[in-house]
């Protein structure tokens, strides 16, 4: 598996500095010294070193970007909806098919014996 | 006679298979799946039977098939467009046939194409007597095209329901018309069928969806339009699910006119968005994936689908349910492929290491970034670059060294002054055959960086194997950088040493200038070792030269330089060893005996060869068995996976080989007497099969034993071994061309210009000779 993969949500340095995506430098280093606070190495080593971690990786933009092309991406959002307008009338087009459909001959009706 | 039911069992077997090609055969099968509705399957039959046969009658049933595959195929599909090309398909076959234009006819009203369907309904007047309801529909459709036809007598139900449906085409009033419509016989088995229509018609809120729904139910068989103006009605109540419920029938039936599918597609849509807002992406997919196909497809739901996919990809990603996250991006592709999925997808395959999938997906990803430079997701060269290498990666996992060359090609041009990744690229143009695109590469990451070591020691190797270049200055431009750089001090050795054994001309009968050119060798040597301060290979190299012109204390003086110079390099020491022995120098190897035991790692086979190749050059049994002893103390400590039993056999073949048979003896009696049950055993009556009988079918059949004893007895090494000459016993002779060789080289003719040919033909001759020869001691 490549290392660069990051595949595990636990593993995303985004999911664990709780930041999205497009979070900036600022963002990114408000949550990691909210985080340490949290969990500091004498209370929560193992927490700490993998908010540690995601710092590291995410604090130079060079490396954010790079690290980017490797992880999961999110779903893109549903398209953007009107308001359905249906054409709930009645077509003389259809009433001529109707007549079609009660005279005639259903396909089933001519299949052939062949064997 | 078992042998004989064997023959005569396969004999019907092969005619059961011819027979089952012929075309008649063929025939027979297609109608076996018509009647179990496989129509693919009858189809490919009738389709391979009539073009394999000659037979008339043959022909005719293979036609037959076909036609009436292509018309249930036709009565199958609800895609109207569909059954249009079937029923042409069949008509093809059959232009006459009635069925095919009659149902043509009504599949192009059903499409709106009434002016189509009318010349086929002109041409099936003729049999109107077959069917009697041509006539209705030939005068409907000249009514609706304003075509002018000769009004035929109809049945009253029919003429009441031509009359009405001008009407309505004529513009009247539908009040009226309604009025009338339920007062006179109509066609419908239920009066209220017309005017239902027309109240709905007449009324844009009426919405009788329960009568609709009686109407539809007594439908016999499935009404489209019924089905969809229920849905209409439901819809004018607001009724969503009643309403989609219906529009899915009419569909299913082939409904196919524009308002029904924009109306279908907008609620589909309606009802994807409400459950994309819920979460529901199963239900979203389900939904969308059981509707019957959309002509043509609608690309909001598809973006919709998509998007779907891309939802349960990643769930199934964060349960590291790979494969079925892969399953969900590979589909969310096919419907809005973009590049953050091509992108998950990508590191799907990863996870399950497909990797040339995945490297496919890479190249989608790269394929699909934006252009622009100001984009917000704009890719930079150095991402560019990283992205290429990647996908280089991926391509060498399954070693595709091709792909992976083009891919570093690629990132080359967004890093070209990345030495590390010119180099690779140069490793895998060199690797792949393309030296002079490796030494161009190097030779363009010199000019970037002409202290660059490992561009040097690639270019040093490259140049080595070319006539027109010199590696020389490049391997001396290394140990400028790095005086201690392993591979340039042995190459530059190398390099010194061959040049003095480049064939000088020969003088004849001026025997003294031979002497002479001795010194310059000597000279050359010198030089090398004054560049390259006690180097192991010039001082070998020394030595030999020095004991060819017979001056044995200075060889012995060159060859313990050389030892000491590298005492814990094991070729060194060998050469050394064997040389100091021909050179008299018995006593010296003596004294540095005790270094050769403390070089880490050395294997028994290393005192294997080296007694070997005393043995082969007669140099002393004594040796012979100081050399062998060190091996069985090494073999006794079983590191290195070389057993005694493996040693021992090993010493056995060497002597053997080298025509010592009691020595060989001595070894064989051991092996019998001590490790009876290593395989060894069945290993040397192969041998001497071989050897002393020249039966190598036993022998085969005694090493195949050999193997399994030995595996049994875990003793790999003597696997290996039988294993490899069994190999060699199964393959087969070289080509008998010395002999065209030796004709090309003219031997024995007039010498003359011929001269230089015959004798390079005549020592690559001796040379092959001497190799199988060596090749054959040396296996078996």
């Amino acid at each position: 598996m490549n290392p660069d993969v990051i595949s595990e949500p636990s593993r995303d340095p985004y999911s664990v500095l709780g930041l999205s995506r497009q979070a900036g430098d600022e963002d990114i280093k408000r949550a990691y010294f909210q985080l340490v606070r949290q969990f500091s190495p004498e209370r929560a080593p193992e927490k700490f070193r993998e908010i540690r971690t995601a710092y590291e990786q995410l604090r130079d933009p060079e490396n954010r970007a790079r690290l980017g092309l490797f992880l999961v991406q999110p779903p893109p959002p549903l398209p953007k909806q009107r308001r359905p307008s249906y054409d709930l009338s009645v077509h003389v087009e259809d009433l001529l098919t109707l007549a079609m459909e009660l005279v005639r001959t259903p396909m089933q009706d001519d299949f052939s014996d062949i064997t | 006679m078992a042998k004989k039911h064997r023959r005569q069992g396969a004999q019907a077997k092969q005619l059961a298979q011819q027979q089952r090609y012929r075309p008649a055969q063929r025939v027979h099968e297609g109608i076996v799946a018509l009647s179990h509705g496989d129509t693919e399957k009858a189809l490919s039959l009738a389709t391979s039977a009539l073009h394999a046969t000659n037979d008339p009658a043959t022909s005719a049933a293979a036609r037959r098939l076909a036609l009436e595959t292509r018309f249930r195929a036709a009565a199958a599909v609800t895609n109207l467009k569909t059954r249009l090309e079937h029923l042409d398909a069949a008509l093809q076959l059959a232009p006459e046939e009635s069925r095919l234009h009659y149902h043509r006819a009504l599949t192009l009203w059903a499409l709106g194409r009434i002016p189509e369907a009318l010349p086929e309904l002109a041409g099936l007047q003729e049999q109107s007597h077959e069917r009697p309801e041509v006539s209705f529909l030939y005068q409907l459709a000249c009514t609706v095209t304003g075509q002018s036809c000769p009004a035929q007598a109809l049945p009253v139900a029919e003429a009441n329901t031509m009359q009405m449906l001008q009407g309505v085409f004529q513009g009247a009033s539908t009040t009226t018309l309604q009025q009338q419509a339920q007062q006179v016989t109509l066609l419908g088995k239920t009066p209220t069928l017309w005017a239902t229509l027309l109240s709905m018609k007449d009324k844009p809120k009426s919405a009788p969806v329960a009568r609709l729904q009686a109407l539809a139910d007594a439908m016999a068989a499935g009404s489209a339009v019924i089905q969809y103006y229920l849905g209409v009605g439901a819809m004018r109540k607001g009724d969503v699910p009643i309403a989609q419920s219906a529009w899915r029938l009419a569909a299913e039936a082939g409904s196919a006119m524009p308002w029904f599918v924009d109306n279908n597609r907008q609620i589909l849509r309606a009802r994807a968005s409400n459950l994309g807002q819920e979460g529901r992406w199963h239900d979203l997919v389900a939904l969308l994936q059981t509707q019957p196909v959309i002509e043509p497809p609608d690309a909001v739901l598809e973006e919709m689908l998509g998007v779907a996919h891309a939802h349960l990809g990643e769930a199934a990603a964060q349960a590291n349910d790979w494969s079925t996250a892969a399953q969900h991006w590979q589909a969310a592709t096919t419907h809005t492929p973009n590049r953050q999925l091509f992108q998950n997808l990508a590191l799907a395959r990863e996870a399950l290491q497909q990797w040339r999938a995945a490297a496919e997906a890479w190249r989608e990803v790269l394929r699909r970034r934006p252009r622009k430079p100001h984009h917000p997701e704009a890719v930079t060269d150095a991402q560019m670059a990283t992205l290429w290498r990647h996908v280089a990666e991926c391509y060498e996992r399954v070693n595709d060294a091709h792909e992976m060359l083009t891919c570093l090609k690629n990132a080359v041009k967004y890093a070209p002054a990345d030495l590390e990744l010119g180099v690779k690229v140069a490793d895998i143009s060199s690797h792949t055959g393309r030296d002079d695109a490796a030494m161009k590469e190097l030779e363009r990451l010199l000019a970037i960086n002409a202290q660059y070591v490992p561009a040097l020691l690639r270019l040093g190797t490259l140049y080595q194997s070319r006539y027109d270049r010199d590696p020389m200055p490049l391997w001396r431009r290394v140990l400028a950088i790095e005086p201690h750089n392993e591979e340039a001090r042995q190459a530059l050795a190398q390099l010194y040493v061959e040049k003095i054994q480049e064939e000088g001309p020969r003088y004849g009968w001026f025997d003294r200038f031979r002497r002479r050119a001795e010194k310059e060798k000597i000279a050359l040597l010198e030089e090398g070792l004054r560049e390259l301060p006690n180097h192991p290979t010039l001082l070998m190299a020394l030595g030999e030269l020095q004991a060819d012109m017979g001056r044995a204390k200075q060889a012995r003086q060159s060859f313990t330089q050389a030892w000491e110079a590298a005492p814990q390099k094991p070729a060194v020491v060998v050469e050394a060893i064997h040389n100091l022995l021909h050179a008299g120098g018995g006593d010296i190897v003596q004294r540095l005996f005790p270094t050769v035991r403390q070089i880490t790692g050395l294997p028994a086979m290393f005192w294997v060869s080296v007694g070997r190749q005393v043995l082969q050059c007669e140099l002393g049994q004594d040796w012979v068995d100081l050399f062998w002893s060190e091996a069985l103390a090494l073999a006794a400590q079983n590191r290195l996976g070389e057993s005694m039993a493996y040693i021992l056999l090993q010493l056995f073949e060497a002597a053997h080989s080298e025509e010592a048979p009691q020595l060989a003896a001595r070894y064989e009696a051991r092996l019998q007497t001590e490790y009876p049950h290593s395989g060894a055993v069945e290993f040397i009556e192969a041998y001497h099969a071989v050897h002393h009988r020249h039966d190598s079918s036993r022998a085969l059949g005694l090493l195949r034993q050999a193997q399994e004893v030995a595996r049994r007895a875990n003793e790999p090494g003597i696997a290996t071994m039988a294993e490899q000459i069994a190999a060699l016993l199964r393959s087969p002779a070289p080509p008998p061309f010395l002999d065209l060789l030796a004709g090309l080289g003219g031997r024995g003719k007039r010498r003359g210009r011929r001269r230089v040919l015959d004798d390079v033909f005549a020592e690559l001759a001796e040379e092959f000779k001497e190799e199988i020869r060596r090749e054959s001691r040396r296996h078996f």
